[in-house]
């Protein structure tokens, strides 16, 4: 037998397989999978039993710099919806996960395709041209917007919108879990309101740009960040800057999301009287002790207070 | 020939000049520009290189100062069914690699710099499990032959694949399907037929006869840290010589990056092999040689690295090559790095061989696809 018409059969062998491939199989449950933990934590909430959902980015990993491993591809090729926050965040791994999973429903464009970011208002929005000498930047806003218990109440409105569509005989019930996530989060906002109010903390160092949606919904500024630029790891000189203002405008916290390294954060909180160094998970899962998304907001502002606990 | 490229070049510009006029009287919403242009990006790899063999009094001719390569690459939907790739490459006429197989200096009228279409095609986007690939692409032999040079371990590819598969790889024109077999773990199986034409390897006077690749990748997850891949892979196709040309090869991968603490330390131990055999050749009708190499990434933005190679002739042991490598590289950004690698060469009947080389890594455009 000549190669060549092994060849020919083995290719017509795996074709098949792709073929087979085509029989949809029968789901009991809505496949869903998040680019993040945030978001895995609302599909859970708004999806209940009749979802079965589950997160690429572990809450104590930079979700910018995940790596599109090809286990990833393989879960996405059975899912019936991906969820990402887009606005750039995913943009050097999400492509390359849905192109190698080789799921048509998964495609941009399809309603297994959900990028939630361009459903809220997002911030820090760049005006002009950018350029990448300005760092890591984002053109379309920063997309860290589940740092925001508001923002978060809307991202689950348009999630069970979604999935709704996708599973139509659910939808009044994605609809409802939705609300009361939504209005339970905006009843507990005032609460959390008031005790970063009463703490006395007006100023606070982040290390990246993470918190801003966090900060601005508090009433919080942050009026320095440790790195440099976006995704520039800190330099002697800017750290040097940083002590500076903040003994100048007497900052007493610094908050380090926990992917990034404490260690700069710590000589300053050493330099520095009065300045307190928190280290805080920033996604559900980046700490033991966050199950849900309240549990973040409570950590955070818990570490403000000055008495979160690590698990 | 070369003509004809500088046309297509020259097309291609003043495509993408059109494109950027468009960019700029595009609508902007939200801060970014919202059009229907091509992903464009492009790499350049600047690369100075001193070899030396020992007790030599001077240095090899082929070093120095170079512009190692220009990639271009543009990529976009066609349609909700089709994804198009174009990657053109802009390199030495020689390139640096084939040079190291080579004695003496190189004539000037040999130097200048040629555009090729390194990379393409179309592939589907919307067909269930398989994904169909048409063009010119790096065919799926082993596991250096996929990667584009900015993405080797190493500044060079190793020996055994510059001797078998030539200094720029096996790349071919042709049909893909690349299956994701339904399995608990990832199970990719490859198959390709290539008109075989642009390479010593498979060059058949026949239209008619296509060679075959096919490869099989095995990922297993061992846990959220560590993966461990596990590939197989084969080549057969008539050569100039009118006879048959086969390849086969085998290659793993060890993965360790750890959730916590993952931007600022991982590990890679890797390695890869191949024999060929290339019927009716003279010199090296039959080859075969592994590289193994340990990458160690010991903070955010530093590498440090080894390899150790061989590459010969199964039948003549005294002819083998060895090769040891080590390398340091920085990386400022996901869009910038420096790799300095010194190599020793021994083996092949000539004196050890000692190589510095220092490259300087650079993308401009869209942004980079993560590897893994």
């Amino acid at each position: 037998m000549k190669i060549d018409s092994i060849f020919s059969k083995m290719f017509a062998q795996l074709s098949m397989l792709g073929i087979l491939g085509l029989a949809p199989l029968a789901h009991a449950e809505v496949s869903v999978l998040t680019t993040v933990s945030d978001l895995n934590a609302i599909v859970q909430e708004v999806g209940g039993k009749e979802v079965k959902s589950e997160s690429f980015c572990k809450g104590a990993q930079d979700p910018h710099y995940l790596e599109p491993k090809p286990s990833f591809m393989l879960k996405a090729n059975k899912a019936d919806l991906v969820i990402s926050i887009g606005l750039g965040l995913e943009v050097g791994w999400l492509p390359s996960i849905i192109q190698g999973a080789r799921n048509p429903k998964i495609q941009p464009g399809q309603p297994g395709y959900l990028e939630v970011g361009k459903s809220v208002t997002p911030l820090e929005v760049p005006t002009g041209k950018v350029t990448r000498a300005e760092g890591d930047v984002h053109p379309e806003g920063n997309p860290h917007i589940t740092l925001d218990p508001i923002r978060a109440g809307e991202v689950a409105q348009t999630i069970a919108k979604r999935l709704g569509e996708i599973d139509a005989p659910h939808g009044a019930l994605y609809k409802s879990r939705a609300d009361a996530l939504q209005k339970r989060l905006s009843d507990k906002a005032k609460g959390w309101s008031e005790r970063i109010a009463k703490s006395g903390v007006k100023q606070v160092i982040s290390f990246h740009k993470t918190l801003t949606y966090f900060f601005d919904r508090f009433n919080l500024s942050n009026p320095m960040i440790l790195e440099p630029l976006p995704g520039v790891p800190p330099t002697a000189r800017h750290t040097m800057e940083v002590i500076e203002r903040a003994k100048a405008d007497k900052i007493n916290l610094i908050m380090v999301e926990n992917f990034f390294d404490a260690t700069v954060a710590n000589r300053i909180g050493k330099d520095v009287p009065g300045l307190r160094v928190e280290v805080v998970p920033v996604s559900v899962d980046g700490d033991e002790k966050i199950k849900s998304i309240d549990d973040l907001y409570e950590y955070l502002v818990s570490a403000i207070e000055g008495k979160a606990k690590h698990g | 020939m070369s003509r004809y490229w500088s046309v297509f070049f020259c097309s291609v510009f003043s495509f993408s000049v059109t494109l950027t006029a468009e960019a700029q009287s595009a609508p902007i919403l939200g801060g970014a520009v919202q059009s229907m242009n091509p992903d464009i990006s492009v790499s350049v790899l600047t690369l100075y290189k001193q070899s030396k063999y020992k007790g030599a009094k001077k240095t090899e001719a082929d070093g120095g100062f170079s512009l190692q390569e220009t990639e271009l690459q543009l990529a976009a939907n066609v349609d909700p069914y089709i994804r198009a790739s174009a990657l053109l490459s802009i390199h030495p006429a020689e390139s640096p690699e084939a040079s190291t197989q080579t004695t003496g200096p190189v004539r000037p009228e040999e130097k200048g710099s040629v555009i090729e279409p390194e990379e393409v095609y179309l592939e589907t986007i919307a067909i269930p499990y398989v994904t169909f690939k048409a063009g010119r692409f790096h065919t799926a032999l082993g596991r250096h032959n996929l990667l584009h040079t900015h993405s080797y371990p190493f500044i060079d590819s190793p020996l055994i694949n510059q001797r078998l598969l030539g200094a720029d790889g096996l790349t071919e024109t042709g049909l893909s399907a690349a299956v994701l077999v339904p399995a608990p773990w990832y199970l990719e199986a490859t198959v390709q037929a290539v008109q075989g034409d642009s390479t010593a390897l498979f060059a058949s006077e026949s239209a008619s006869d296509l060679a075959s690749i096919y490869h099989v990748k095995n990922l297993f997850e061992i846990a959220d840290s560590t993966t461990l891949d596990f590939g197989l892979s084969g080549a057969s196709g008539k050569n100039f010589y009118n006879k048959r040309s086969t390849v086969e090869g085998a290659d793993f991968t060890f993965k360790w990056r750890p959730v916590q603490g993952g931007k600022y330390t991982s590990v890679i131990f890797a390695g890869e092999y191949l024999q060929g055999s290339v019927r009716g050749r003279e010199e090296d009708s039959k080859l075969r040689g592994f590289a193994s190499w340990l990458q160690y990434q010991c903070a955010e933005r530093w590498w440090v690295q080894a390899r150790t190679e061989e590459a010969g002739s199964p039948a003549d042991s005294s002819a083998k090559q060895h090769k040891q490598s080590a390398l340091v590289s920085f990386f400022p950004s996901e869009f910038s790095g420096v790799r300095l690698q010194y190599d020793r060469t021994t083996g092949g009947g000539k004196d050890p061989l000692d190589t510095v080389l220092v490259q300087g890594n650079l993308v401009i455009g869209a942004h980079p696809a993560h590897s893994y």
